[in-house]
């Protein structure tokens, strides 16, 4: 796979479709309660990205696609997601159960925002610090990365 | 109630904190456990005499209905005192008896236990509770009798002793849950006042319930153990001997021998058969030993004998003199053997052939064993011959044989009862080296804790009211009718009076030793000694037990992982497919599927079954992958575009994850399969069960109504219409967030392991 | 459920269990992969059959809607498997550079033990005389 490195063109593709992968992951967390996908789809989607990334520029290129180290988004994640929970709790609901609110933006329409959706971007969080702690340390290569995986 | 255990697990802890500073004292500390049992059961004597049992219930796993219940009617409060007044008197001996040694207060600390143990045992009203108090005897007279852990003769005396009550004590526990079963509770006192149905699972709870108590409590054939515990040090035998542990199983073939012979009528003859062949054996040995501990710990044999046939047998005169006897047991049992202790520490043997004149050097001593040693041996005007005369009354109602085997076992104890005084105070046998003591015995402990229990057997025998009361109201409360027995100094012409002079006139014609007498006695002996004893067969049975022990460990563990997972997946097979077989129903045949099915799992099995050919390694997560993205083919299929695109994507993570861990192992699997058809046999036995299981399941499968409700739900509770995605979030929500916390805590996992290895890697270039 | 479903299943049992049977670390793992296909596939299976997708509103074309509950666990099964395996893999790569195999070996200790030979402490005859303490 590390013969494919260094080719200035083959980065900037990846690059190019990286971008819109990412952004396809973030719809899919978003639809995913009306529709098939979910955080644990569109965080694996965004692994995916990451791991494009990697064939592309290695580590580096990883660094510069998503600046932040796993362990921040995995805490971050768990957190949200549990936080939610004890949301709802506060709401008068049990723990976890999901409310609603319904109102109406100018030019859009009715828009409803489920209290699940954070739940689900906690999860969504998790998946990605998954996918890029295992890339990250696993995909680690001597010969391009002589420095450790942070 | 429960304060009284704690008070024990108290004071044991309070020494082991101390253990440092309190030297012998300890066993004063450990004293105030039988203490405060003492005064707790004196202050409650009334009130349970009169028929209100103390009754306490303390919820332990209430969500299980695991109750810790404890209950004291008048049978479980003659214990309590016998086990109470011979622990004060033994634990306040044994700070004198012992010296200050820095393992003094570890012993006194398990001594205390031991003794809180037994109260739990007598105190409980739940059957669990009484096993585990039952096997904390076992396991703390382990410890005791083994405290001369130097010595190979305490080790194997004490893995004897906790092998054989060990073992007897989990025939007891399989014999409970059976007796719990078909009775349908745990509780004593529901299973007394209403019996189980005969049926054969009782027969066995019985059968095993009395296997318990027959190794506990020294019983032919089991009765082996006991001698060797005297290796304890004494005021342990002692306890051990007169109060505690042996008397554990007497304890609990009394509680339950009344429902025992209604359910099962083979139980008396067994119980009597039993209590018999050890009466006789004990004293037979006791009469030929020439240590006097030794002595002593065959006579408790022979009297366990005795203790058990007549409190095991259900009937309320045998149980009202068993009883009777129980008292008096303790009494002279507790004393003599702190007597042959006192002897021990001051002439520093017990060999009966070198002690020599001790009845003048040691004045107190001797009038405590003369009266301890009559009241065994049943002499008149000591509380040991009104309660035998109580026992041999209950017997003489019985067939012939009984009182005649019974008064046989009598004789013998009348002469070894002599053989001990004689040998204990009399001159030494020729061409031995005389012993005698190095220091009289100061008025302390030594002298006054033996002496105290003696003369109350002497005290009783003329006083026998003061027990009366407490043996009617203990047979009543597990016969449940009065025996109307007596306890009288002087019974009258009676039956048995003459039994009673029988045994003491023959046994004084054979202490006197006519030569005749002596000769018979020793052609016996030659007798029976060729005879198997339980010693030697217990000789002979450890090793083959070990070797046992090895070779199903070497079947068992034999250090290969394959053959554990084969174990264990042949296990999960066999218990359900056992379970089944036998009443199958019907199976329905399932549909054979769309033509789309049937290609896609061509391509799955063909990949999974190359897997098992391929030796490269990167074509193997090839080959993963094929099966990964067939299954997402499938779940489309099914109807799950969330499952088909998560399984795509995991699959596609998955072979990136193999091919970044596979590239620094070698590049091709080099296993020399071997063993490859039992393994072919396995995988084809777990196939099969997954396929007939699959179409079991499918023949019970009814309707869906979470299913139903949850599609009904999501729009209006949870605003959502993808429901998978409802449930992962909201109904299910809780799941979804300890799945998430399983994936950080993977992860961490992953970082934890693999980057010292890869570090580890990179060094070595 | 399909009898071609099921087949599929039993395969990839038997096939996982043969796999997870062998010593080398990085086959046990392989192996287990395809027994926990086999059970999610076998968790689907309760399902209808070939099913339009269990969101409401959708035009499934006549087909039965399928079970949710039954998609919601496998979904949870595959993405933890995921997180099993790669921690398994993180294990067989540090067994690796420990041991210098990727194979497990036989456990020395207990092969030992299952060629001992114990032999006991018997009770001596009853014949001491000790000196108390």
């Amino acid at each position: 796979m590390s013969s494919l490195r260094g080719s200035a063109i083959l980065e900037a593709g990846v690059i190019t479709v990286s971008g819109p992968l990412l952004v396809f992951s973030v719809y899919l967390l978003f639809a995913g309660h009306n529709q098939p996908g979910g955080g644990f789809a569109g965080g694996l989607v965004a692994g995916i990205a990451l791991l494009l990334a990697w064939v592309a520029g290695g580590m580096e290129t990883v660094r510069r696609v998503v600046p932040i180290r796993a362990g921040v988004l995995l805490g971050f994640g768990l957190t949200l997601a549990a936080i939610s929970g004890f949301a709802s709790m506060f709401a008068g609901l049990g723990f976890l159960e999901s409310g609603y609110l319904e109102f109406s933006v100018p030019g859009v329409g009715k828009v409803k925002v489920v209290s699940a959706l954070a739940f689900d971007m906690g999860v969504y969080l998790v998946i990605v610090g998954m996918a890029l702690g295992l890339v990250r340390v696993l995909g680690e290569d001597e010969t391009l990365d002589a420095e450790a995986a942070s | 109630m429960a304060g009284l255990l704690v008070i024990h697990i108290a004071a044991a802890l309070a020494i082991l904190w101390w253990r440092g500073r309190v030297g012998r004292r300890a066993f004063l500390v450990g004293s105030v456990g039988p203490l405060a049992v003492l005064v707790w059961a004196i202050f409650q004597a009334s009130g349970i005499s009169a028929g209100t049992p103390y009754v306490q219930r303390i919820g332990w796993v209430p969500s299980l209905d695991l109750t810790f219940d404890l209950r004291v009617d008048a049978y479980s409060l003659a214990y309590l005192l016998v086990i109470a007044g011979a622990g004060v008197a033994i634990f306040i001996y044994a700070a004198r008896y012992f010296s200050d040694g820095s393992r003094v207060p570890t012993f006194a600390a398990t001594m205390t236990i031991f003794a809180g143990a037994m109260v739990g045992i007598v105190v409980s009203d739940h059957l669990l509770s009484i096993f585990v108090f039952w096997e904390l005897t076992t396991i703390t007279s382990y410890l005791l009798i083994g405290y001369d852990d130097h010595k190979a003769q305490a080790r194997s005396a004490a893995l004897h002793a906790a092998l054989i009550t060990g073992a007897g004590g989990l025939a007891m526990l399989g014999g409970f849950v059976l007796l719990a079963d078909a009775a349908g509770s745990y509780l004593i006192s529901d299973i007394v006042s209403q019996p189980p149905a005969a049926s054969t699972a009782v027969t066995v709870a019985w059968l095993l319930i009395l296997l318990g108590a027959v190794t506990k409590s020294a019983q032919f054939p089991f009765h082996a153990w006991l001698p060797g515990a005297m290796s304890a040090p004494t005021p342990a035998s002692a306890f051990l001997h007169s109060a505690t542990m042996v008397k554990a199983g007497i304890f609990l073939v009394g509680r339950l021998g009344a429902t025992a012979t209604a359910t099962a009528d083979w139980w008396q003859p067994v119980i009597l058969v039993v209590g018999f062949i050890t009466m006789v054996i004990g004293g037979w040995r006791a009469l030929r030993q020439t240590d006097l501990k030794l002595l002593l710990a065959f006579g408790t044999v022979s009297q366990l004998g005795f203790l058990f046939l007549l409190i095991g047998s259900g009937s309320a005169k045998l149980v009202f003199g068993g009883l009777a006897l129980l008292v008096a047991h303790a009494l002279f049992k507790a004393a003599l053997f702190m007597v042959v202790g006192t002897i021990d520490h001051q002439a520093g043997t017990r060999d009966i052939r070198r002690l020599s004149g001790l009845r003048r050097s040691m004045p107190g001593t001797f009038w405590t064993a003369v009266a301890a040693a009559a009241s065994m041996a049943a002499v008149p005007l000591t509380y040991g011959f009104v309660a035998k005369e109580a026992a041999f009354d209950g017997l003489v109602g019985k067939e012939t044989t009984m009182i005649a085997a019974a008064a046989a076992a009598s004789i013998l104890t009348v002469v070894y009862s002599a053989r001990f005084l004689i040998g204990a105070f009399g001159p030494h046998e020729p061409g031995q080296e005389p012993a005698g003591p190095e220091a009289p015995v100061a008025r302390s402990a030594l002298l006054w804790s033996p002496l105290v229990l003696a003369g109350a057997g002497i005290v009783l025998g003329f006083a026998p009211r003061l027990v009366l009361g407490l043996v009617d109201n203990a047979t009543v409360a597990v016969t449940g009718v009065a025996a109307a027995g007596k306890l009288v100094l002087w019974p009258g012409l009676v039956p048995a009076l003459g039994w009673s002079a029988l045994s003491l006139a023959v046994g004084a014609v054979l202490v006197a030793r006519p030569p005749r007498v002596d000769a018979a006695v020793g052609a016996v002996g030659t007798l029976a000694d060729k005879l198997p004893t339980g010693e030697g067969t217990y000789r002979r049975a450890l090793p083959a037990l070990l070797t046992f022990a090895d070779r199903s460990s070497g079947i068992l563990q034999n250090g290969s992982l394959p053959a554990y997972i084969a174990i264990i997946v042949l296990v999960a097979v066999a218990l359900p497919a056992a379970a089944v077989v036998g009443d199958l129903p019907p199976l329905t045949r399932p549909p054979g599927g769309i033509a789309l099915e049937w290609m896609l799992g061509a391509l799955i099995v063909g990949a999974a079954i190359s897997l098992v050919f391929v030796r490269r390694r990167f074509a193997v997560v090839i080959l993963l992958g094929g099966v990964g993205y067939g299954i997402a083919g499938l779940y489309a299929i099914l109807g799950g575009p969330d499952l088909s695109l998560t399984q795509l994507l995991v699959e596609t993570l998955a072979i990136a994850l193999f091919a970044f861990v596979l590239r620094h192992l070698p590049g091709t699997f080099n296993e020399a399969v071997t063993a490859r058809i039992p393994r072919i046999v396995v995988a084809l036995t777990v196939g099969s069960f997954v396929f007939a299981g699959g179409l079991l399941a499918n023949t019970f499968r009814g309707g869906r109504a979470v299913a139903d409700s949850y599609l009904a739900q999501a729009v209006p509770e949870a605003a959502g219409s993808n429901v998978v995605n409802v449930i992962l979030v909201d109904f299910r929500g809780f799941d979804t967030l300890g799945e998430i916390t399983v994936l950080v805590a993977a992860t961490l996992g992953v970082a934890g392991l693999a980057v010292p290895a890869l570090r580890m890697l990179r060094r070595e270039g | 459920m399909s009898l071609a479903g099921l087949l599929i299943a039993a395969v990839l049992f038997a096939v996982g269990t043969y796999l997870v049977l062998q010593r080398m670390l990085s086959r046990v793992i392989i192996g287990l992969g395809l027994m926990s296909h086999g059970a999610n596939l076998l968790i689907m299976l309760s399902g209808p059959g070939p099913a339009q997708p269990p969101v409401i509103g959708a035009d499934g074309g006549g087909l039965p809607v399928a079970d949710p509950l039954p998609q919601a666990m496998v979904l949870t099964a595959i993405v933890i498997t995921f997180g099993i395996t790669a921690f398994l893999l993180a294990l067989a790569l540090r067994s690796y550079v420990l041991t210098g195999s990727d194979a497990v070996e036989d456990d020395i200790e207990d092969r030992r033990i299952s060629r001992a030979k114990h032999t006991a402490e018997v009770t001596p005859p009853l014949e001491v005389h000790e000196v108390a303490e």
